[in-house]
């Protein structure tokens, strides 16, 4: 049994309870209740023998939600939705894992043949020394860290980065037109090679050394124990390994091992990847802080990453704009914008969150905004933009010029032909080309009645039109029309009697992808895109709901606590937000604003404040002349404190337990909104895929509407059940009334 | 009671205001601004000069031109009840008959003309007898008034753009706008410097323009003198009564014309609203008859397998989002393709309008000449069955909402004092539960009706939109798509007074069932 103070306060992410019951802390581990006793204290006698420490309020609530099994699975569909959330993009993708540039060269024999290579180049044993080096210091770095050295370091590697933007981007002058020392000492630094010199590798060297002593460095800043160090020890070696494996991808130069899906990936997948992965690692294994202290660097890191991705969204938007304001698109064109633009979005962004952060340690609190910030700037300038997909791999690997291996599902959410669409479940790419033929006149009864090819009008004019039909499936088919039709024309000449169907058979018997539910109107996979769509089902409900109880709780706080005209005024506002039907503000607004995922989160969060804000009036109402307020007023705090940290813990538990029905009704809305084409079009949405089941006149599409509105159900259902199980949890007066 | 309804509605009034300040200011924040989609329409084929004459002529028919806040205010005038100045008039045929708008000065007019013309007196009107002569007085003012107008303002485009050349030939193509037209603010300097420095050809062509301009005003003077005497002899019906006569009166709101088709918005409504109404009227008598009983039922018997499945069917009927029961009820219930047993869209079936009204036989000519009787479903019949699928859309998450309500007032009564005392003296479990317990229960479910309506009226607008049955709800998607502003707010206004007005109902009536609940 831990005895941990978690009390509604920190679950709702504001310090400073004024209630806590358990202020003295203790250590995890420090209580055992099944310990046998030795001897009997009065302590004991008083706390009555065998006797448990309470839980902590939110422990006990969710224990109860656990206990009921409509409440576990939801949970369970919701985990799951969250998996694909981050690891669709590896699931599902049109693009190999790896690939080489010769047929009949498996990618992974090719891969781990480069390995000896890898190892033995300068780089490679350069990574595994230093990941030594690294893993070590990470270890037995001390608490107290040598601030000065490591400033230092830091301070030169900064210099150095500046000189050569200075030199090649804001001097603007090309290599000879620099002062030789300037740009010969940058150049000895930065280890670039001058014709026919050897390489000088003192930047590489000083960037390893610097990188170590940031280790060190934060080792100390987050005050992290001996334990946790060596549980995370492995993230080093991860990264090194997968390092390694990319110098051996390319070192064997024969058949240079490329993996196009890495290369597509965004911004926003590799952050999601890189954010699940180090918050599984950080933070099962116990740290120093309390469970609420967790969730508090939880919640930060997610709001600051979430704020550089949605900046560097609009900014990228923005800068390949072609009406951007001239000198955006001047700095867009020169070849340091990505870097600078992502320094810029990362330092902002990140002093933001050192300065509004909701741990206590100045120390802890930089060290996780700076940590944040390089990843994330580390990633947008990588990865900038990515470009435009082409999925010419199976037209390429059909063309023997390639072999590749693929993932899962072998089809990325937007790659797919234009003509030949609406395949149902369990089709094969094939299918493509005999609805080509059936499009020009080989009627469904015709493949059905055995009439011979021969006797069919399979003349030129005929192979035109489907080679037409089909030019548009180049990225899917991994056949050329020439050869479905070379195929049929020769069978046909070989044996008069053949007749569709067998076309049919020897279509499909060659291997090829297929699309397990089906292809929606574009011709896209459908189970492609609903694994893609699982991100948008949990951003949308967390993100909005977010935006709204915040609203709320600010709004219902000034209502609550003032009363009298402020309760007036600001009561006018929810009235006008509840006259209007909810569904028909949001079509209204959904549709005058730009479509787009980030817009309609803040629509739905701005449209469905107001069940917050009267909830929190209803309770800070009760609160305000409650003998802890009288007296947090009366020593002179200010009014965010009184407000924020004091009643808000006390009053806030109806609005967090509305919180899941309120996500529930979010992704409701988002279907809606979706269903009715007012959604981003370039994001795969359930609502949108169940749009396109009807769309067709006088069709219906089944497959398009049961798999994706069976998702959203379950999805709005479990948030739901677990809404359900968390209020009768902690509503012992509701839970005689549940439904 | 009375205080206390009258300062509901009072309140309402700022709600109101802020409700459709909101949606107008929504409205106006959208790509291309308020009647986007109706400035874009033709435009494929038009050149730019056209195009921005009739951009113009839309912008002064619907005041597109005035800022925003203005344009508002305007709205909020027309619509308001309390009205000031001269009165409008209907005409026999049911036209509003406006004050004309006043004629500004042609821009620039200054270099080209030495003075504006001015409007030549008009005649006093003689209002003949006969109401079809006093119609036909009016249509050929307003006719003659409305192609004046629209001739002024192609003219003046026509200066604008001549200007814009000007403009452009002088090496001031920012002073230039999309369509050609020179801008506003910067036409002073311009004019100035082309006439210095200006190409003669040029010059010469915007002075012929200009003095087209300068015509067409003049005649545009002219027809709006002759439409004021012709509106000032007052020969038409007044809307409205007047309070303090020419200054003040009250009249019905005027909901303007809908861009998108031209016709009267409080027309389009007129014919929607029953619909949604006749939607939402036959839905909520089936929620509570299915809801309550079940709700009983499940309070009743609490904690036995029936209460456990029925909530349990409940949460999961609630988590059902109503554009896959829609689309799963047309697909499966409506299409051809699988079950067919309902109409796919539409409130009537097309050969409903030679229906009667009740059901009952025909008699039907067959082809070879002999005539039999057939069943006839009639009119009544046939647009139930068209409504089966959208009132069972619209239904079912009232069904949870209710339920639960009701089960959970069930079960607190069932704890009261009051139950025990009952049960003690021997009153059978049927009188407890329904006599005692039920009565004491139905308070809540009163108020319940303030959480379901609003989303029942939302509901709709996607349940009609998948049925095409043409309601509100069709109403409001067309405005939006269209950008009808006029629509839109309309539409806005009406079914959110519908909404306040379901709500203070409801409040009403739970003071009159609970004696103990006092407003006063």
């Amino acid at each position: 049994m831990k005895n941990e103070p978690t009390t509604s306060s920190e679950a709702a992410g504001v310090p400073g309870p004024i209630d806590d019951p358990g202020k003295e802390m203790r250590a995890p581990g420090d209580f055992d209740g099944d310990q046998q006793l030795t001897s009997v204290t009065g302590v004991h006698l008083m706390q009555g023998i065998g006797h448990r420490p309470a839980e902590g309020f939110w422990t006990e609530a969710w224990k109860q939600v656990f206990k009921r099994p409509g409440a576990v699975l939801g949970i369970a569909w919701v985990a799951l939705i969250g998996f694909f959330a981050v690891f669709a993009p590896l699931v599902a993708n049109g693009h190999p894992i790896l690939m080489v540039g010769q047929p009949n060269v498996n990618p992974v024999g090719a891969l781990f043949g480069g390995l000896g290579d890898a190892v033995t180049s300068f780089d490679g044993a350069r990574l595994i020394l230093f990941t030594l080096i690294w893993s070590t210091a990470w270890i037995l770095a001390p608490r107290k860290q040598p601030m000065a050295l490591l400033v230092g370091l830091a301070g030169l590697v900064t210099l150095i980065f500046a000189l050569r933007v200075f030199a090649q981007f804001f001097v603007g002058a090309e290599e000879d037109e620099l002062d030789a020392r300037l740009f010969g000492f940058t150049q000895f630094l930065l280890g670039e090679p001058k014709d026919g010199q050897p390489t000088n590798h003192a930047f590489q060297i000083i960037v390893d050394i610097a990188a170590t002593a940031g280790l060190v460095w934060m080792a100390g800043a987050f005050d992290l124990s001996r334990r946790i160090r060596i549980w995370t020890a492995p993230v080093l070696w991860i990264v090194a390994i997968g390092a390694l494996l990319g110098l051996a991808a390319g070192a064997n130069e024969d058949t240079p091992v490329r993996s196009p899906l890495l290369e597509y990936l965004t911004v926003v997948d590799l952050t999601l990847l890189v954010g699940a992965v180090a918050g599984l690692i950080l933070l099962i294994p116990r740290w120093g802080g309390g469970r609420g202290d967790r969730a508090k660097v939880l919640l930060t890191v997610s709001l600051q990453a979430g704020l550089i991705m949605l900046v560097h969204s609009i900014v990228s938007g923005q800068a390949a704009n072609r009406d951007a304001a001239p000198w955006l698109r001047a700095f867009e064109r020169q070849s340091y914008f990505e870097v600078i633009a992502s320094l810029i979005i990362a330092v902002v962004a990140s002093s933001l969150f050192v300065v509004a952060h909701p741990l206590d340690k100045l120390r802890s609190r930089a060290g996780i905004a700076a940590l944040v910030g390089l990843v994330m700037f580390g990633l947008m300038a990588a990865r900038w933009t990515t470009p435009p997909p082409s999925f010419r791999y199976a037209f390429e690997q059909n063309q023997e010029r390639i072999s590749a291996v693929y993932t899962v599902i072998p089809w990325s959410p937007r790659q797919g032909g234009t003509a030949v669409d609406l395949l149902p479940p369990g089709s094969k790419v094939y299918s493509q080309v005999l609805k080509g033929l059936e499009d020009v006149g080989l009627s469904e009864r015709s493949l059905d009645s055995g009439v011979a090819v021969a006797d069919m009008p399979l003349d030129d004019e005929v192979m035109a039109a489907i080679e037409a039909q089909l030019g548009f499936a180049e990225d899917t088919l991994p056949i050329t029309a020439e050869e479905a039709f070379a195929t049929v024309q020769a069978a046909a000449a070989d044996d008069p009697g053949m007749t569709v169907g067998d076309i049919d058979v020897l279509l499909t018997a060659k291997p090829a992808p297929g699309y397990a539910l089906g292809t929606d109107s574009d011709g896209k996979d459908v189970l492609s895109r609903m694994l893609h769509a699982c991100r948008l089902s949990i951003s949308i409900g967390l993100v909005s709901t977010s935006i709204a109880v915040v609203i709320g709780v600010v709004v219902g706080a000034l209502m609550g606590y003032f009363g009298g005209w402020v309760d007036i005024v600001l009561y006018r506002i929810v009235e006008v937000f509840m006259a209007i039907p909810l569904l028909f503000l949001l079509i209204v607004a959904a549709a005058v604003l730009p479509k787009n995922v980030y817009v309609m989160m803040a629509i739905i969060g701005c449209v469905t404040w107001t069940g917050s804000a009267r909830f929190i009036r209803a309770e800070f109402y009760k609160l305000r002349n409650q003998d802890f307020v009288q007296s947090a007023r009366s020593v002179g705090l200010p009014l965010r404190s009184v407000l924020f940290k004091h009643m808000l813990p006390n009053g806030v538990t109806p609005v967090l337990v509305d919180a899941s029905f309120a996500i529930a009704a979010a992704i409701l809305a988002e279907a809606i909104l979706s269903y009715l084409g007012l959604g981003d079009p370039n994001q795969p949405s359930w609502g949108a895929l169940l749009s396109d089941a009807t769309n067709q006149v006088g069709k219906f599409m089944w497959w398009l509407a049961i798999f994706p509105g069976f998702a959203i159900f379950l999805t709005v259902l479990s948030y739901n059940l677990i809404g359900e199980a968390l209020r009768d949890a902690i509503d012992p007066k509701l839970k005689k009334a549940r439904v | 009671m009375t205080t206390y309804i009258i300062r509901r509605l009072l309140l309402m009034i700022p709600t109101v205001i802020g409700m459709t300040l909101l949606i107008f200011l929504l409205v106006a924040m959208s790509p291309g601004g308020v009647g986007a989609a109706l400035q874009v329409s033709g435009g494929g084929q038009m050149d730019s000069g056209s195009v921005a004459q009739q951009r113009a002529y839309l912008e002064d028919r619907y005041g597109l031109d005035a800022p925003i806040m203005v344009q508002y205010v305007r709205w909020l005038g027309r619509v308001s009840p309390v009205k000031f100045g001269a009165r409008d008039q209907f005409t026999p045929s049911g036209e509003r008959f406006s004050k004309p708008k006043p004629v500004d000065d042609p821009p620039l007019w200054q270099w080209f003309a030495d003075e504006l013309p001015a409007a030549e007196p008009e005649d006093a009107i003689v209002v003949p007898d006969e109401e079809e002569l006093r119609s036909q007085i009016y249509r050929r003012t307003a006719g003659d008034y409305a192609q004046v107008r629209a001739a002024y303002l192609g003219s003046r485009t026509r200066f604008e753009i001549a200007m814009g050349d000007l403009a452009k030939d002088i090496g001031h193509p920012e002073a230039v706008e999309d369509r050609g037209q020179i801008k506003p603010n910067a036409a002073k300097r311009i004019t100035l410097a082309a006439f210095e420095a200006g190409d003669a050809e040029l010059w010469a062509a915007a002075e012929a323009r200009a003095a087209d301009m300068v015509r067409d005003y003049e005649r545009l003077l002219n027809a709006t003198a002759r439409s004021q005497a012709v509106f000032d002899a007052k020969m038409f019906r007044q809307a409205g009564v007047p309070i303090i006569p020419g200054v003040l009166s009250i009249a019905a709101p005027d909901l303007g014309l809908s861009f998108a088709r031209s016709r009267p918005v409080s027309t389009l409504i007129a014919e929607a609203l029953p619909v949604t109404l006749m939607l939402n009227l036959i839905a909520v008598p089936i929620i509570y008859f299915v809801a309550i009983p079940s709700g009983v039922l499940a309070a009743s018997r609490q904690g036995s397998l029936l209460d456990v499945g029925l909530g349990a069917f409940y949460v999961a009927l609630w988590s059902i989002p109503v554009v896959w029961a829609g689309v799963l009820a047309v697909g499966f219930l409506a299409s051809k393709d699988w079950l067919g047993w309902f109409p796919v869209t539409g409130l009537h079936s097309p050969e409903s309008e030679t229906m009667t009204m009740l059901p009952g036989s025909v008699e039907v000519t067959l082809a070879d000449g002999t005539t039999t009787s057939q069943f006839q479903r009639g009119y009544i019949i046939d647009t139930l069955w068209h409504l089966v699928l959208p009132v069972a859309c619209l239904v079912y998450t009232g069904f949870a909402i209710l339920s639960k309500q009701t089960r959970a007032a069930m079960l607190e009564n069932f704890n009261a004092d009051y139950v025990r005392t009952a049960k003690a003296k021997g009153v059978s479990r049927k009188d407890v539960v329904f006599r005692h317990v039920f009565r004491n229960s139905l308070l809540p479910i009163i108020t319940m009706f303030v959480s379901i309506f609003p989303a029942m009226l939302g509901g709709s607008v996607v349940i009609e939109r998948i049925f095409s049955v043409p309601g509100m709800g069709s109403l409001i998607i067309e405005a939006i798509g269209l950008r009808d502003r006029e629509l839109l707010l309309a539409n806005a206004l009406i079914v959110g007074l519908v909404n306040m007005l379901a709500l203070l109902l409801a409040d009403i009536l739970y003071a009159m069932a609970d004696p103990r609940i006092s407003y006063d």
